[in-house]
């Protein structure tokens, strides 16, 4: 199983989202988010498809309201 | 003019159908059995091709596992098939690889496998056919599996757009080319249909995405067999008037 620190991981949501690094934090409510579209969804899959091997749920992801919400959703692979 | 009395019999021919193994694929060579057809499936799955020549109406069927990504050997491999089997009448391409990804992550190295088995793998298995050790000289036909997708667009979908309006291109021309060997080509283009291919593209979507993607199909999604029939309709005797064209099977998705 391969895994990052949760550091790197927001690192690669910043860039997916083409933000400043640091510009994340658990806390950030998606919803507040301009770049968190149906698109960037989908970008966010395939990341952390290829970056994790893990497939995440369409519904999983919908139900996260923050960044710390989509981290626990790969719980022991984000250290 | 010698008409068949059933338009629709394919006895006492042979067809490549790839993609065989599951979904839209496996409904077509059970769709070409059951008018007559000896079918040669083709998958990447023994287990699963095993399973769907069970199905199989009649004789004289054969499974071959093949990675249709493996473009380059597929002509030799394909007139050895035929050496063993007999000559074909025709071809079916519905082996297809999906793709849901934005544009911006479009990179060469995700284009490769769609553009690959969708279309390169087409292309070469279309030169094979039309051999003197491949096509049996008579009644030929190909279908080549495209998707509303190579008609209409939607947001994701620009590499599996590409490719199916690649293989509707590629139709077009190849039935002007091949009249003269009286060897028909169209397409199939249908909407979603319940098969492995939509469970895997329906993984990313939350419920509300499902409902919509339903929504945009007024006879709601198809099921294989719907597609095989249209396929097998321009296989046999008649589709005999027509080359070149696609025919849409999609529950209404394009007529909005």
């Amino acid at each position: 199983m391969s895994s990052m620190t949760k550091t790197e991981f927001m690192g690669e949501m910043e860039a997916l989202m083409e933000m400043p690094a640091g510009a994340l934090s658990a806390e950030t409510i998606l919803k507040d988010l301009a770049q968190w579209d149906s698109m960037q969804v989908l970008s966010f899959i395939v990341m952390v498809e290829e970056k994790l091997g893990t497939v995440l749920d369409g519904d999983e992801i919908a139900k996260a309201k923050t960044v710390g919400d989509l981290l626990a959703l790969l719980g022991d692979q984000l250290q | 003019m010698n008409s068949p009395k059933n338009p629709y019999d394919l006895t006492g021919r042979r067809y490549l159908v790839t993609g065989a193994s599951s979904g839209i694929g496996a409904a077509i060579a059970l769709a070409l059995s059951r008018q007559g057809a000896a079918v040669i499936g083709v998958g990447r799955n023994a287990g699963r091709l095993e399973q769907t020549r069970a199905g199989l109406a009649g004789q004289g069927h054969s499974m071959q596992v093949r990675d249709l990504s493996d473009v380059d050997s597929l002509p030799a491999w394909l007139e050895a098939v035929c050496a063993e089997s007999g000559p074909l009448n025709g071809l079916v391409h519905a082996a297809g690889a999906q793709s849901a990804l934005p544009v911006k992550l479009l990179t060469p190295a995700r284009m490769k496998p769609l553009q690959t088995v969708n279309v390169d793998a087409a292309l070469a298995l279309v030169r094979a056919f039309i051999g003197p050790k491949v096509y049996a000289g008579e009644d030929g036909a190909i279908v080549l599996l495209s998707s509303v997708m190579g008609q209409v667009g939607a947001p994701a979908r620009v590499g599996y757009s590409l490719t199916k309006g690649a293989l509707e291109g590629m139709a077009r021309s190849l039935a002007l080319e091949l009249a003269p060997r009286r060897i028909r080509v169209n397409c199939v283009a249908p909407a979603f249909v319940n098969s492995p291919m939509l469970d895997e593209m329906s993984r990313t979507w939350d419920d509300a995405q499902r409902a919509r993607v339903e929504q945009m199909h007024p006879l709601g999604f198809g099921e294989p067999e719907d597609v095989a029939n249209a396929v097998a309709f321009l296989l046999a005797p008649s589709g005999r008037w027509i080359t070149g064209s696609t025919l849409v099977v999609d529950g209404g998705y394009t007529a909005q």
